[in-house]
């Protein structure tokens, strides 16, 4: 165990149903933190607490509590809902990651865009979530779909696992755009694959058009919307994590129709860091534009 | 047990009991969705400048009371969060009084009220001593932003905590037009057997909501019938859009490379 500046309450309290307890949540976060706390730099988030673990009820906060310690920063947004800003936690470092595990915040979810420069996105997102019987396979093939799409007209994306049932795909921008380009672009992307592949993939939310295809969302490029960060933990049964994957791990799984080699728990994504460093390393750095669209 | 909604204690003297406030009913009440006849999509509400018809946006909006027609108070949101009632953590009791004495017309919302942390002696303690003694508290309870006047009680194993008017927003009875007729002995006598002729015990499970078991009833046939207005189709991309679509399949045939072509993947770059 590491040593603990931020005291745990309850720091043997099981919240997974494996025994996974809030000690292993908050070291876990610890042990990932230098590549973790880069994705989380400056993004306000919506903390997702789980006071009694994964099976029991949880509930969202947004508000930055007013006692929090130096690795936590709040940052204030406007609110339309108060019409008042309201402060939201940043993590700036393993205390604040601890502390925020110390909440028995399991999942992490953030901006797409920074606390400084709310209205500009920093990638485009699409949020593959696969409708039943479709599976994290179906959404491999659409991802890939995607990145090839996305190529054709030079842009670069990223993958990861939700560490829930789907894949999600960004395309890192990091130069000024804002989300009223983002949106329709990840809509006009969303919507061209649907159009061409009708069986397999869906481009709007109905649940009830969803059975067997895969939904690609694409209006999580929203400023009032929080997507699950690279590396946060899943309230599912199981440590489950967002897991950055190589492109060619989602071929090698599509081609051999092996969904299993695209789950991974948190003992998982930290020999996969200790070997590969961060893959996602390039949602930070790659610096990318939108191909400009018509007027 | 339910997310409290509240939880701090209830104090008067020296007394002082860690508790929880719970919901204790969840109306069922059906609601509807308005959607828009001809593609079946919900409709969304916008506020509108009745001056020049512009949408506004909620940061340029202002809370004003209404003074007199036309005429309004605005006030500022610190404003009315400095005139709001502190957000205590404490129902302060401060009657007891006979539950027959209260009239049902108060009764506004009930609530369970729980034990709070290592409050169980104390909890049981009040709850029996409120039961033996017939006597119910009389307390305020702020909820939110809003002072409520409370009444706590003793039902069964539970402290049960409902919400009252105030007696300035109960309508007097005067304002209605009510009879001040004579009646005679004999029509009161039979009134009255009738009423011991109907008299049962009160089983409140025996009455059921016919209106909402004849609506669902209906939805469920409705909807076995596929009269599913969400299979409708979902909104079409708008203009902005379709636009960016073909531009982007102008663009990818234009290099040869679309979807399907692009075997090399993005690596090159």
């Amino acid at each position: 165990m590491t040593n603990a500046a931020v005291p745990l309450t309850h720091p043997d309290k099981a919240l997974y149903p494996t025994g996974f307890t809030k000690r292993d949540v908050a070291d876990f976060y610890r042990s990932i933190a230098p590549v973790l706390l880069v994705h989380l730099r400056d993004r306000p988030l919506t903390l997702k607490r789980y006071p009694n673990g994964v099976q029991a009820p949880f509930f969202y906060e947004k508000e930055c509590p007013k006692r929090h310690p130096p690795g936590i920063r709040a940052v204030a947004l406007w609110s339309a809902h108060r019409n008042a800003p309201l402060p939201y936690c940043t993590a700036t470092d393993e205390e604040g990651l601890a502390w925020l595990a110390n909440l028995a915040n399991i999942e992490l979810h953030t901006t797409l865009s920074r606390g400084c420069a709310p209205d500009c996105p920093t990638s485009v997102v699409f949020d593959l979530d696969p409708g039943a019987p479709a599976d994290v396979i179906d959404c491999a093939r659409v991802a890939l779909q995607i990145r090839d799409l996305l190529a054709g007209v030079d842009l670069e994306t990223l993958v990861k696992t939700s560490g829930s049932k789907g894949l999600q795909v960004y395309a890192p921008l990091n130069t000024p755009t804002t989300f009223a380009d983002t949106k329709p672009f990840a809509h006009a992307v969303a919507a061209l694959l649907a159009k061409r592949d009708p069986d397999r993939v869906v481009a709007h939310m109905s649940r009830a058009l969803r059975h067997g295809k895969i939904f690609i969302d694409w209006s999580q490029n929203d400023p009032h919307k929080t997507t699950v960060s690279a590396y946060s933990l899943r309230a599912l049964t199981w440590p489950s994590v967002s897991t950055p994957l190589a492109w060619r791990e989602v071929e090698h799984a599509a081609r051999l129709d092996r969904g299993d080699l695209l789950r991974f728990d948190s003992a998982a994504v930290q020999r996969r860091i200790a070997r590969h460093g961060d893959l996602f390393a390039d949602h930070a750095r790659l610096h990318q534009t939108l191909p400009r669209g018509p007027a | 047990m339910a997310r409290a909604l509240w939880s701090g204690s209830i104090s008067f003297g020296l007394v002082n009991i860690p508790v929880r406030v719970v919901g204790a009913v969840a109306p069922k009440d059906l609601h509807f969705h308005l959607l828009h006849d001809k593609d079946k999509a919900r409709l969304r509400q916008k506020r509108i400048c009745s001056l020049d018809g512009e949408e506004v946006d909620a940061r340029h909006t202002l809370r004003a009371y209404e003074t007199a027609p036309g005429s309004y108070v605005p006030l500022t949101d610190a404003e009315l969060r400095e005139a709001a009632p502190e957000a205590t953590r404490t129902i302060d009791i401060q009657d007891f009084v006979s539950l027959k004495e209260v009239d049902p017309l108060y009764f506004e919302h009930p609530y369970y009220v729980a034990p709070g942390p290592s409050a169980d002696k104390a909890y049981a303690l009040f709850r029996r001593a409120c039961e033996e003694s017939g006597r119910v508290a009389v307390g305020r309870i702020v909820f939110h932003t809003k002072q409520h006047l409370a009444l706590i009680r003793a039902r069964d194993k539970a402290l049960v905590l409902t919400t009252l008017y105030y007696a300035d927003e109960v309508i007097p009875q005067e304002s209605l037009p009510l009879p001040a007729g004579a009646i005679t002995d004999r029509e009161l006598a039979l009134a009255k057997q009738l009423i011991d002729d109907l008299t049962v015990p009160f089983e409140p499970e025996r009455y059921k909501d016919d209106y909402r078991e004849t609506l669902l009833g209906l939805i469920r046939t409705k909807s076995e019938q596929g009269t599913v207005a969400a299979a409708a189709p979902a909104r079409e991309p708008g203009a902005r859009v379709v636009n960016l679509m073909e531009a982007l399949e102008a663009s990818l045939v234009q290099r040869g490379r679309g979807a399907k072509g692009a075997a090399a993947g993005p690596r090159a770059r």
